[in-house]
């Protein structure tokens, strides 16, 4: 647990070093967004590595596809939304320019 | 020299039983409690395992949820359970005689179709059990006050739950709880008349004002005096990759070398009790008697009584033996708790759904009515068994209990997904049908599958870890 709170930790540092460094303006729904997939991949792990500690055979396979992939999806949308908006506005500003 | 609290009396006491080493030998064989060594029974008493934490979703209750007509609960006789002489007494003598042909027959042929968990290992793992000698007033080897020329032991009623507790978790048992035995209600769960050998009907159980317990076997009748009063009742976890693997020889071996493990804990506790100056007087059976265990487990605390009778643990579920000794040393009593089993099991009915000999009841609700039938208790509301049936059949396939493998409350608590189980049980009933449904979705049955994979695994000691 200690491991897994310092590794959580550091990427968190390590994620708002790099969004200051890029720049990258990220919505309060978005930050909700990623904290929610977050902690649903956490679930998921736990659960599919205890579920095989356990000797169950399909419940991890169970766990991975029903907290997995939303857990995905939820980590994808708010890594997408902040790059897609980012990009619109550099986009934005490119047409700004060239008019 | 150093002395450790208030304790003079028990610094004394232990000092003269010569037991002077007895904090650095046992913090040696405790390696979980860490560094500290523990330099008198004081110290003991304030060690983690002297008492146990309930998850917060435990609540205590001043009824159990299990309800209970005392005044229409008789004291019952063991003889008449399947175990004893029921099965005979239900079936008749041909159809019971035919159970135990079939039985020999199912494993002569499981074994020689090799079939999974039924093999002649299988079989071995089984039989291989081997009981300490286990009697109503205990072995009687160790030392007495009396011997010793010291006074008796002397401590609170909470000081002597702890370390009664802290002896039982040290020699193997889960959880340990304690009831009062008072007149008219929990007395009425001590047997009227305890376990014979075999199917002979057992000594009859008597309440006296006597000083002393008698065992007067030969002449039909022991002796509990009043003055033993406390009920100490406690759990042995069974291994969980055993009981997975039920209607197999494998599987049943998780019920059997807990009995094992119990015959000698017995006998343990009776001596650790007579050394401190207190009778304990023990079921002489490696099985069941003295009094109704699933009762006093529920009176004491340890958990909530479910479908089939058995109990539940907010810990490990219905994965325990339960067993009881009854001692003078005064003790703290448990209060029964709630955590929602019974509310969970009118609605998720698993058990009956899986049960291959379809003796569970399916009623949604409990009920007073026993049928009248003569193996059955009185005055407690619950969801009848069809006794014979199940009795029978886990004697034809040597061994089932499919209802213990496939109760939702059947998991480690490895997953977080069954604390959020457990939890959401305990505090929002609502919910129930939607876990029954979540059980099914991802642990199907319960069941795991191949039951000769059990020789292949790395299992902890105990097979629990």
């Amino acid at each position: 647990m200690f491991l897994a709170g310092m590794l959580v930790g550091m990427a968190v540092l390590g994620l708002v070093i790099y969004l200051n460094y890029k720049q990258l303006d990220v919505r309060w729904y978005e930050w909700l967004i990623g904290v929610l997939g977050f902690g649903l991949l956490l679930f998921t792990l736990q659960n599919v590595t205890a579920a095989a500690s356990e000797y169950w055979e399909v419940a991890p396979l169970v766990f991975l596809w029903v907290f997995g992939v939303p857990a995905l999806i939820l980590l994808a949308v708010s890594v997408i939304l902040p790059f897609f908006r980012h990009w619109r506005r550099k986009q934005a500003s490119r047409k700004e320019i060239q008019a | 020299m150093t002395k450790y609290h208030s304790t003079l009396s028990r610094r004394e006491f232990l000092k003269t039983l010569g037991l002077g080493g007895t904090g650095a030998g046992l913090s040696a064989l405790l390696p979980h409690i860490g560094n500290s060594s523990v330099r008198d029974l004081d110290e003991l008493m304030a060690l983690p395992i002297a008492s146990i934490q309930r998850p917060s979703w435990v609540k205590t209750a001043e009824k159990p949820t299990v309800e209970i007509d005392w005044p229409q609960v008789q004291r019952f006789d063991y003889h008449n359970v399947m175990w004893a002489s029921g099965l005979r007494r239900a079936l008749g003598n041909e159809q019971y005689d035919k159970v135990f042909i079939d039985a020999r027959v199912n494993r002569r042929l499981w074994i020689s179709e090799n079939r999974p968990g039924s093999r002649l290992q299988d079989v071995a793992l089984k039989e291989a059990n081997h009981w300490a000698p286990i009697s109503f007033l205990g072995p009687q080897t160790s030392p007495t006050p009396e011997s010793l020329q010291v006074p008796r032991y002397e401590g609170t009623a909470e000081e002597n739950g702890r370390l009664i507790t802290a002896f039982m978790r040290l020699h193997g048992a889960s959880h340990v709880g304690f009831v009062e035995l008072e007149a008219g209600t929990t007395e009425q769960l001590i047997y009227a008349y305890d376990t014979g050998i075999g199917e002979a009907q057992g000594p009859r159980l008597d309440i006296t004002d006597s000083d002393f317990p008698l065992d007067k076997t030969a002449e039909g009748f022991r002796v509990i005096p009043r003055k033993a009063r406390w009920v100490i009742v406690y759990t042995m976890r069974m291994a969980d990759e055993l009981m997975k693997r039920p209607i197999t020889e494998v599987g049943d071996r998780s019920h059997y070398y807990m009995y094992n493990l119990k015959s000698l804990l017995q006998g343990q506790l009776q001596n650790f009790l007579r050394t401190l100056g207190y009778m304990c007087l023990g079921e002489a059976s490696n099985f069941n008697a003295l009094g109704v265990h699933t009762g006093f487990a529920v009176m004491a605390g340890i958990g909530e009584m479910c479908r089939i009778g058995h109990v539940i643990t907010p810990e490990y579920g219905i994965q325990q033996r339960v067993q009881m000794v009854i001692t003078d040393l005064p003790l703290p009593p448990g209060r029964p708790v709630d955590f929602g089993v019974m509310n969970f099991c009118r609605t998720c009915k698993k058990c009956a759904d899986y049960c291959p000999a379809r003796a569970i009841n399916p009623a949604t609700e409990p009920t007073w009515d026993n049928g009248g039938l003569f193996y059955r208790a009185t005055g407690i509301k619950r969801w009848w068994l069809n006794e014979p049936l199940c009795n029978a059949y886990i004697r034809r396939v040597n061994g089932c209990a499919t209802c213990f493998a496939v109760c939702p409350f059947s998991k480690r608590h490895n997953m977080s997904y069954n604390e959020v189980f457990r939890r959401s049980v305990a505090t929002n009933p609502v919910l129930n049908r939607f876990w029954r449904r979540a059980d099914d979705f991802f642990f199907g049955d319960g069941i795991h599958g191949d039951a000769n994979k059990f020789w292949d695994m790395d299992l902890p000691p105990w097979g629990y870890d």
